[in-house]
C-alpha cells in the first residue's frame, strides 16, 4: 500500500527567483495490486509525485509510506518505466532489460535468461541482439516495460510511457500492458494525459489541479476485467470519459 | 504471447543514389573505404613524381630529389640510426601519452562529474590548454634534469590538457534520464560512473584521445630538437644543422608516417568502442 500525507514539494524555477509549487497537500492512498491512473493537465506535478515515490525527490512537507514505511530512497519494490524510455543506446536489447538486475550484481547467465523470458513476454523475440537505435518508439517502450518488469518489483511506476508514439501503437502497448498484469498482478501508477487511456486502464482515476498539484476528484472506474474487446460500446465508459472531460475542461477555464 | 506489430523504419540508403564516386573524406571524415586507399595512392603516387623531377630540374640543395631522400632513408636504417633513435622516441611517446589518457580521462571525469573539482580546477586547464608547452622545458630541467623525464613531461602536457576538457564535456554530454533511469533502478555512485557517464561519455573521451595522440606526437618532436639529446627530433636537429636536406627529408617521412601509424591506432580502437553513435545499419 502507498500512502501519501499532506506532501508538499516546492522547486526554485529557471531565473532562480520565484518559486513553483509542484504539489500543495497533496493526499492520496493506492492499495496493493490497484491500477491507478494520474490524470490532469500538463505542469500539475503528475511526474514530480511519481518521482516521491519513486525516491528520486524527497517531499518538502508532509510523508510518503510504502507498506507504512517512509520512502527514503529508490528501492527494489519499485521499478519505473519513463516517458522517454531512457534506454541505453551502446548496449543491446537483452542487456538494457537486464540492467536493473546487473545493478543489483544478479550474475550474467542468471539475468540474461530472465531477460530473454520478458523481451519474449513483452513480443520481442528476435530482437534480443538489437541496438535501441535500431527499434521503433513502440518497440523501444516494450524494452522499457521488460527493463522494468524484469526486476520483478511489487510497484510498477509509468510515467506517460505511452505518450510519445502513434495511436494504433498506443492502443497495441495497452492492450499487452493489461495483458501482462493479468499475469502477474502489481501495484500501478501510471501518469498520463489521455482521458480515454486513463479509463481504460484503471481501476481508479486519480483528476489532478494544476500548480499547486493536489487531488481534484478521484473515479472509481467500474469497468469489468479483464476489459472487454468492445470497451468502447460500453456505456460506462462513455460516462466516465465524457465526466473526466467536463471537470477537465471547468479547471483550465 | 504477444508478438511485435509495429515495425522498425525500413534502413535508409535505399534510393539515396550518390551522384559522385566516393571520395576522400566520407561524412564524419571516419570510413577509409577502400576506394578512398586507392584514391590516396593515386595522390602519393603524383606527389612522389613531381617531387622527384622538381628535384631532378630545380636542382636547390634544399629540395633533394624523392629517390635522393629514399637512398638517405635506407643509409641511416641501415646504420642503426633511426631504429635506435626512433626507439627512444616511442618510448617517451608511450609513456608520456599514456600517462596523459590515464590521468586526463581520471581529472576530466571528476570536473565533469563534481562541480566543486570543476571550480578549483578549471583556470588552470583552460589556460594550460593554449600555452605552448616548451616553455615549461626550463622548469623541467630543475625537477626532473635534462634527459628522459623532461622528454616525457613535455610529450604528458602536450597531450593532458586536450584530454581533459574533452571528457569533461563527455561526461556532462550524458543524458540525463539515463542517470535518472540508472538511479531509479538503484545504481551506487560507483555503478553509474562504470555503467553509465563512462560508456556515456565515451565518444568524446574518444575524440580527446585522438587530438591528444596528434598533439602528443607534435611535442614529442617539439621536445626532442629542443633537448636535441635523443629522439627523432634530436636527429632532425643533427642533421638539420649539417644541412644534410636528405637525410632531413628521409627522418621527415619517418615521422610523418609514425604520426600517421599513431593516430590510425587511436582511431581504430575509438571506432570499435564507440560504433553504436554511428547512423542506423
Amino acid at each position: 500500500m502507498i500512502e501519501l500525507r499532506d506532501c508538499g514539494k516546492t522547486f526554485p524555477s529557471q531565473n532562480g527567483r520565484a518559486r513553483v509549487v509542484a504539489l500543495k497537500g497533496m493526499d492520496l492512498t493506492v492499495r496493493a495490486q490497484e491500477f491507478v491512473c494520474l490524470l490532469g493537465p500538463s505542469g500539475c506535478g503528475k511526474t514530480t509525485l511519481l518521482k516521491t515515490i519513486a525516491g528520486l525527490l524527497s517531499v518538502d512537507e508532509g510523508e510518503v509510506c510504502i507498506d507504512g514505511r517512509p520512502v527514503t530512497g529508490p528501492g527494489p519494490d519499485r521499478a519505473m518505466v519513463f516517458q522517454d524510455f531512457a534506454l541505453l543506446p551502446w548496449a543491446n536489447v537483452v542487456t538494457n532489460v537486464a540492467f536493473g538486475l546487473e545493478l543489483r550484481s544478479v550474475p550474467r547467465a542468471i539475468r540474461e535468461q530472465r531477460a530473454r523470458e520478458l523481451i519474449d513476454a513483452v513480443g520481442l523475440a528476435g530482437f534480443e541482439l538489437h541496438y535501441p537505435r535500431q527499434l521503433s518508439g513502440g518497440m523501444q517502450q516494450r524494452v522499457g516495460l521488460a527493463r522494468a518488469l524484469a526486476v520483478d518489483p511489487k510497484i510498477l511506476l509509468m510515467d506517460e510511457p505511452f505518450g510519445s508514439v502513434d495511436a494504433q501503437t498506443r492502443r497495441l502497448l495497452q492492450e499487452d500492458l493489461m495483458g501482462l498484469l493479468e499475469r502477474t498482478r502489481k501495484t500501478v501508477i501510471f501518469v498520463t494525459h489521455s482521458m480515454d487511456e486513463a479509463v481504460r486502464l484503471g481501476d481508479r482515476v486519480v483528476l489532478m489541479t494544476p500548480r499547486p498539484g493536489r487531488v481534484h476528484d478521484t473515479f472509481d472506474v467500474e469497468l469489468p476485467r479483464p476489459r472487454p474487446p468492445d470497451l468502447d460500446k460500453h456505456p460506462r465508459f462513455a460516462e466516465l470519459k465524457e465526466q473526466l472531460w467536463q471537470q477537465l475542461r471547468a479547471m483550465q477555464r | 504471447m504477444i508478438s511485435p506489430r509495429e515495425h522498425a523504419d525500413p534502413p535508409p540508403g535505399i534510393g539515396e543514389g550518390r551522384l559522385l564516386p566516393r571520395t576522400l573524406a566520407d561524412a564524419q571524415g571516419r570510413d577509409i573505404p577502400i576506394g578512398d586507399a586507392r584514391h590516396a595512392f593515386f595522390a602519393l603516387l603524383v606527389g612522389g613524381a613531381v617531387w622527384e623531377i622538381a628535384g631532378r630540374t630545380l636542382q636547390y640543395s634544399f629540395l633533394p630529389p624523392l629517390s635522393n631522400v629514399l637512398r638517405a632513408a635506407l643509409r641511416l636504417i641501415a646504420s642503426g640510426q633511426i631504429l635506435g633513435y626512433l626507439a627512444a622516441s616511442l618510448v617517451s611517446l608511450a609513456i608520456g601519452y599514456g600517462l596523459a589518457a590515464a590521468g586526463g580521462v581520471l581529472l576530466g571525469l571528476l570536473m565533469g562529474r563534481y562541480h566543486i573539482v570543476e571550480y578549483v580546477v578549471e583556470p588552470y586547464v583552460g589556460a594550460l590548454l593554449t600555452a605552448p608547452k616548451l616553455v615549461f622545458v626550463p622548469i623541467l630541467y630543475a625537477f626532473l634534469g635534462i634527459g628522459r623525464g623532461t622528454q616525457v613531461a613535455v610529450v604528458f602536457l602536450s597531450a593532458f590538457f586536450v584530454i581533459v576538457i574533452n571528457t569533461m564535456a563527455g561526461i556532462r554530454s550524458v543524458d540525463a534520464s539515463w542517470i535518472e533511469m540508472a538511479r531509479a533502478f538503484g545504481a551506487k555512485e560507483r555503478q553509474l560512473l562504470w555503467k553509465v557517464l563512462l560508456p556515456g561519455a565515451l565518444p568524446l573521451i574518444m575524440a580527446g584521445l585522438r587530438l591528444g595522440m596528434g598533439r602528443a606526437v607534435k611535442g614529442m618532436i617539439r621536445g626532442e630538437m629542443f633537448i636535441a639529446l635523443f629522439g627523432m627530433g634530436a636527429l632532425l636537429r643533427k642533421y638539420g644543422s649539417r644541412f644534410d636536406s636528405e637525410s632531413v627529408f628521409a627522418i621527415l617521412l619517418v615521422v610523418v608516417a609514425l604520426a600517421l601509424i599513431c593516430s590510425y591506432a587511436v582511431q581504430l580502437v575509438e571506432r570499435r568502442l564507440t560504433s553504436w553513435t554511428e547512423p542506423r545499419p
